[in-house]
């Protein structure tokens, strides 16, 4: 590993990017370099700053409010434009899951209810036997 | 705006895979162009484009791929918009991070840079070149792996580590030059 090498890979090394062996080379390269380690401790101190100091700007509420606008509170005859009125807006949900499954309830019993004389009737054979 | 009607889960689908990383896109496109003002048009264009790329979306690595988007929108807008700044790749190729000779035991510049502050570190961001200035918003602000990091801006792994190497070198020459830092910043 030449000293140019080893300097680039101290980026992928503080990124925890440097695979096992190279860390290895990495780090004997360190424990005998003095600038090695010098260049360390200045990129070191250079990303803790940028990670804790440095501006995350957030994206703004003006922002997602134009592109997900929601549909609520507009009459009826313009929710249609409304709902397209954003970039992506956000339209009617699906019905939840707990009205499929009353729907799916629903289904069974009337089932059961249609074919009860047929059942009665093969409860009625199976008993006699 | 003219937007063509479509299936209502594939809007769900799309805002619930683009909900998270509203933040990462606004704060890479707000670094890229420096105004609110242009990074929201850019992040709207961005959303629009991905609603419209949707469909080839496989549904893995999310962020990189709503990064990718908008890191492609800004450097679109920058082109038409600020000529002078979307400078051309080739040039990064040539800047080498210079060499350090300085080698003493209390270093300076590592002192420095601890003690550096927001403002400073802001300016030093907002002076290097775009091509640097978004390697270092995905790394040290988003966090992202040189793999993410690799799709967002379309090159190999090695070259992205090498790219945040200059990067950082860019960085640090500037920090280490307060005129530098009040005259670039615009």
């Amino acid at each position: 590993m030449t000293p140019e090498t080893a300097r680039v890979l101290l980026h992928a090394y503080i990124d925890g990017e440097l695979d096992a062996a190279s860390t290895v080379e990495l780090e004997s390269h360190l424990s005998t370099s003095p600038p090695l380690r010098q260049e360390l401790a200045r990129l070191s101190a250079l990303q803790s700053a940028l990670q804790s100091r440095a501006t995350r700007y957030s994206c703004p509420p003006t922002l997602n409010a134009r592109l997900f606008s929601p549909p609520a509170t507009v009459e009826a005859t313009h929710a249609r434009e409304f709902r397209h009125g954003g970039v992506i807006s956000r339209s009617a949900r699906p019905p939840p899951l707990s009205l499929y499954l009353c729907g799916a309830l629903v289904l069974i019993l009337c089932f059961a209810a249609l074919t009860a004389p047929y059942w009665n009737r093969l409860l009625a054979r199976t008993s006699v036997l | 705006m003219g937007f063509v009607p479509v299936s209502d889960s594939k809007r769900s689908r799309f805002e619930s895979i683009v909900t998270p990383h509203l933040d990462a896109a606004y704060n890479l496109a707000r670094w890229l162009t420096g105004k609110d003002h242009d990074a929201q048009d850019v992040v709207q264009e961005a959303m629009l484009r991905a609603f419209m790329y949707f469909d080839g979306f496989r549904g893995v690595a999310a962020r990189a791929w709503v990064l990718k988007i908008v890191r492609n929108t800004c450097f679109t807008w920058l082109q038409a918009n600020r000529p002078s700044e979307s400078i051309a790749m080739e040039e990064l190729q040539d800047m080498m991070p210079e060499l350090f000779c300085s080698v003493s035991v209390d270093d300076p510049e590592t002192i420095a840079l601890r003690h550096t502050e927001a403002v400073q570190l802001n300016d030093a961001i907002a002076a290097i070149p775009p091509g640097f200035r978004e390697v270092i918003v995905l790394r040290e602000m988003e966090g992202l792996s040189y793999k993410e990091i690799a799709t967002v801006i379309d090159l190999p792994i090695g070259t992205v580590m090498s790219r945040l190497a200059r990067a950082r070198a860019e960085l640090r020459r500037v920090l280490k030059s307060p005129q530098c830092v009040k005259g670039d910043n615009k």
